[in-house]
């Protein structure tokens, strides 16, 4: 059998401690994660099982660390030149596990990011939030709570809509600004996450970005209500929920960094997110390789094992190659991030970023999604079964396909980019 | 918004007539009062729940009769020209669950196959006014490396029949049924007799069958799967259906009435897609349905949901020509079956994804019901997969109009 890890990767992208950090990742996953992770499912509200494997993996291997300044106790990765091919592998890595632990870890660094890489950086806050995960010795998590019940994906669809479909409000009073408005479905909401990155409007309706606020929210400030845990399709390990402000009133400084920045900063975590999404996909795909090698050797149509059936290694030839292309792909996209402060690169808050990364990931979902459902069929009465996890991974990646403004919008911002579309 | 499903996805007149018509309007009433309009109920706890709900359907409306012989209490519904009926029974019931759907065809095959068997003479199959049976089917399918089975169209039997002095005693280890094998009344077990196909039915609790542990599956929450073994299990000469026609037969019911639950389904998250598109706004206020990126989703999801419908009731008549003498007519019903119904789950997944796309996380939460139906669909199409991802119907495609022979 190959090795999963001689699935394609550029490798000339791959940074030094890749193998390192990766050999150290997957052998805490393989012993910690993987052998319990078919019954995560049954675990989604409590996290009985889950929690504890995020603190080993989190406090313990020290993930929710990585960002931070090393001066903090944190690893310095934000400061790095392969913040995406890092994050990348530690995604990918996570994938292959669980893609709800996948998701947890990754949308902990998504605010944080709008603080700490080049050239958004505010050190006050990171002086200030460093010390609740760098010095934690149980895991810690934050959220990105941007989605609001009115508009979906619209806060994602900066390009066109500028912000002017918010409504969750910040004013300003004093030294402190006053936040009041409603999100919904917030990875590590549910009473998970102990801070908030809250994009809001301090002028609803506008559509200008020095009306665009990225504020710091504490989860325990007074006035800030979460729900519980929606019941999903999949992605147990992460929860997801509602949260209100209501007057809630947090320091002046917690600004991420001012009107016009905010937007820039924020805008950056969408090929951020759509990045570490690819991540999640080629490492639940490789997952879907191993276990798929498995069945095909030990089952047989007509009479012989169905690798060695032509029309059947037909299928699962394509799902291979289908799975080297995306990793291929998946590490394009985050050396697009990686070049972004480069001569040759271009800003993460670029059109040509955002619709690259945007078409990558969309490429990526569709294909991951053929892969899984084109497996389970090859698996037949075996596909729904728990034991081949291949009907788990299928189930959780789906909503990888539906988030951030979903299919539409990754088409529409590559329409954008290579056509020069104006009106969309 | 109340809406016409019947007008929308519409039947040619030619394949529905009035046959049936009070059978399905009873479903109709039962479906929506029962469960549609008290779904958020059920998410609570669907296994449970669905589980009562299969016993009010079995014992209410006596529902596992339809296929039963009039002589025997039954409608009478039990000969290849019901086909049609039966799918617009089943996707009345899928509009509701799939599980629900597909414990009901299970039952209406278990008699269209079996009727006279003396097994289902005392089995709750057959049950009065209480009986909520329960069947399962193990197909033949992929094969285990190292063991060497007799092949059915290159699928592999893997249980085997052997003749006593009595009947037949029926033998198989580790045996994958569809869906219920852990709950059924009645075991529908494809086997080999002499290397050649045939069908046995085996009741729950025959001596020598051993159920598995429930196999942990997402979906399908009124069915409970584990897989059987059969040590050496005794069946009446009368139990065993012989011929490979026989199981083709069985290959074609199932499809088609597996289908038309699902294509049910599919119509019941139609509904619920539109509600969805009626109330959204995208771009700071347009209708989502106005949009023209998101109408043309909308549309791929309901051309494949209605073409799905047709190809269901196009199915009964495929099956229903079944039952002519002709020579071959099993066998080009189960190769059209088995095309035609993997055309269907693959037009209906896809309605599914489509649609979910624009629901995006609302379509993943249970909260909207679509979810549930994208899962019990998915694991229908690969259940019925075979093995092989469609490979093995490929195959009988080819031998039935190249005259090719595939190994």
């Amino acid at each position: 059998m190959r090795h999963i890890d001689e699935f394609s990767r550029p490798e000339e992208y791959i940074s030094p401690f890749d193998a390192h950090f990766r050999r150290l990742i997957r052998s805490h996953l393989e012993e910690s994660v993987m052998p319990v992770r078919r019954r995560f499912d049954e675990d989604w509200k409590e996290h009985r099982l889950i929690e504890p494997a995020f603190d080993r993996l989190m406090a313990g291997l020290g993930i929710q660390r990585a960002l931070f300044p090393v001066e903090y106790g944190g690893w310095g990765l934000a400061r790095s030149d392969y913040v995406f091919r890092m994050g990348y592998m530690l995604c990918e890595e996570l994938g292959r596990a669980d893609t709800g632990m996948a998701v947890a870890v990754a949308v902990t660094f998504w605010p944080l990011l709008t603080i700490l890489v080049e050239p958004y950086v505010n050190e006050r806050l990171i002086a200030e939030f460093a010390p609740m995960f760098c010095n934690a010795d149980h895991a810690v998590f934050a959220a990105n709570a941007m989605t609001e019940p009115q508009g979906g994906s619209d806060i994602e669809n900066l390009g066109l809509l500028g912000g002017r479909t918010i409504r969750t409000t910040a004013r300003l009073e004093g030294d402190r600004w006053v936040i009041n408005g409603h999100k919904l479905w917030p990875t590590n909401s549910g009473g998970v996450a102990k801070l908030f990155g809250v994009p809001c409007t301090t002028k609803p309706g506008s559509s200008d970005p020095a009306d665009f606020a990225f504020i710091f929210v504490p989860a325990d400030t007074p006035g800030v209500t979460q729900g519980g845990p929606y019941e999903k399709a999949g992605m147990a390990a992460d929860k997801n929920g509602d949260i209100w402000f209501e007057d809630v009133r947090v320091p002046s400084w917690y600004r991420a960094h001012g009107p016009g920045r905010d937007a820039e900063a924020f805008y950056q975590l969408i090929p951020f997110g759509q990045v570490m999404s690819c991540a999640f996909l080629t490492g639940a795909m490789m997952n879907l390789y191993e276990r798929l090698v498995e069945f095909v050797n030990t089952h047989t149509f007509a009479g012989r094992p169905l690798k060695e059936h032509d029309a059947v290694a037909a299928v699962i030839g394509r799902i291979a190659g289908d799975i080297d292309i995306c990793r291929i792909l998946g590490h394009e996209a985050a050396m697009i991030g990686d070049r972004r402060n480069k001569p040759y690169g271009r800003p993460l808050a670029s059109e040509q970023v955002v619709g690259r990364v945007r078409n990558i990931k969309d490429f990526i979902s569709d294909t991951a999604i053929r892969c899984f459902e084109t497996a389970m069929d090859v698996l037949g009465a075996y596909g729904a079964d728990r034991q081949w996890d291949i009907e788990k991974h299928w189930r959780d990646i789906k909503i990888v396909q539906l988030w951030m403004g979903g299919k539409q919008l990754c088409q529409m911002e590559a329409a954008r980019y290579f056509f020069d579309c104006e009106t969309l | 918004m109340a809406r016409d499903l019947d007008r929308l996805f519409m039947v040619a007149r030619s394949q529905t007539g009035q046959v049936g018509a009070e059978v399905t309007d009873l479903l109709r009433q039962w479906v929506n009062r029962e469960v549609v309009s008290v779904r958020m109920e059920y998410r609570k706890e669907y296994g449970k729940l669905f589980e009562q709900r299969w016993r009010s359907l079995a014992t209410d409306l006596s529902i596992a009769r339809l296929t039963m012989s009039e002589s025997r209490g039954g409608f009478g519904w039990n000969k290849a020209g019901d086909a049609a009926g039966l799918a617009r029974a089943a996707w009345e019931i899928g509009r509701a669950d799939v599980s629900l759907g597909l414990l009901a065809a299970g039952t209406w095959i278990v008699h269209l196959l079996g009727g006279d068997t003396p097994c289902l003479e005392a089995s709750p199959v057959s049950g009065g006014a209480e009986g909520a049976p329960k069947a399962s089917f193990v197909l033949p399918g992929p094969g285990m490396s190292g063991e060497s089975d007799p092949l059915f169209s290159g699928r592999a039997v893997r249980a085997r029949a052997v003749r006593t002095k009595t009947g037949y005693e029926l033998s198989g280890r580790l045996l994958r049924p569809l869906w219920a094998g852990a709950v059924a009344d009645v075991h529908v077990i494809v086997c080999a007799l002499d290397d050649e196909p045939c069908i046995a039915f085996v009741r729950a609790g025959a001596e020598g069958l051993a159920r598995g542990p429930a196999l942990s599956t997402t979906g399908l929450n009124a069915c409970t799967n584990a897989d059987l073994t059969l040590e050496r299990v005794p069946v009446g000469s009368g139990d065993i259906l012989v011929g490979a026609d026989k199981v083709r037969m069985l290959f074609s019911w199932i499809h088609l009435l597996a289908s038309g639950v699902c294509a049910g389904a599919a119509a019941d998250f139609f509904d619920l897609l539109a509600d969805w598109a009626d109330s959204r706004t995208i771009k700071g206020g347009v209708p989502l349905k106005d949009n023209p990126l998101c109408a043309s989703v909308l549309a791929e999801s309901a051309q494949e949901i209605a073409l799905a419908r047709i190809l269901v009731h196009d199915l009964a008549d495929v099956v229903a020509s079944a039952g002519a003498p002709e020579e071959g007519s099993a066998e080009r019903a189960f190769v059209y079956a088995c095309t035609i119904g993997r055309r269907i789950l693959a037009g209906l997944i896809h309605a599914l994804n489509r649609g979910m796309e624009l629901m995006g996380s609302a379509g993943y939460a249970k909260e909207w019901y679509v979810e549930k139906h994208w899962r019990d669909i998915k694991n229908v199409q690969s259940s019925l997969s075979g093995v092989g991802a469609g490979v093995p119907e490929a195959m009988d495609a080819a031998r039935f109009f190249y005259g090719s022979s595939p190994r």
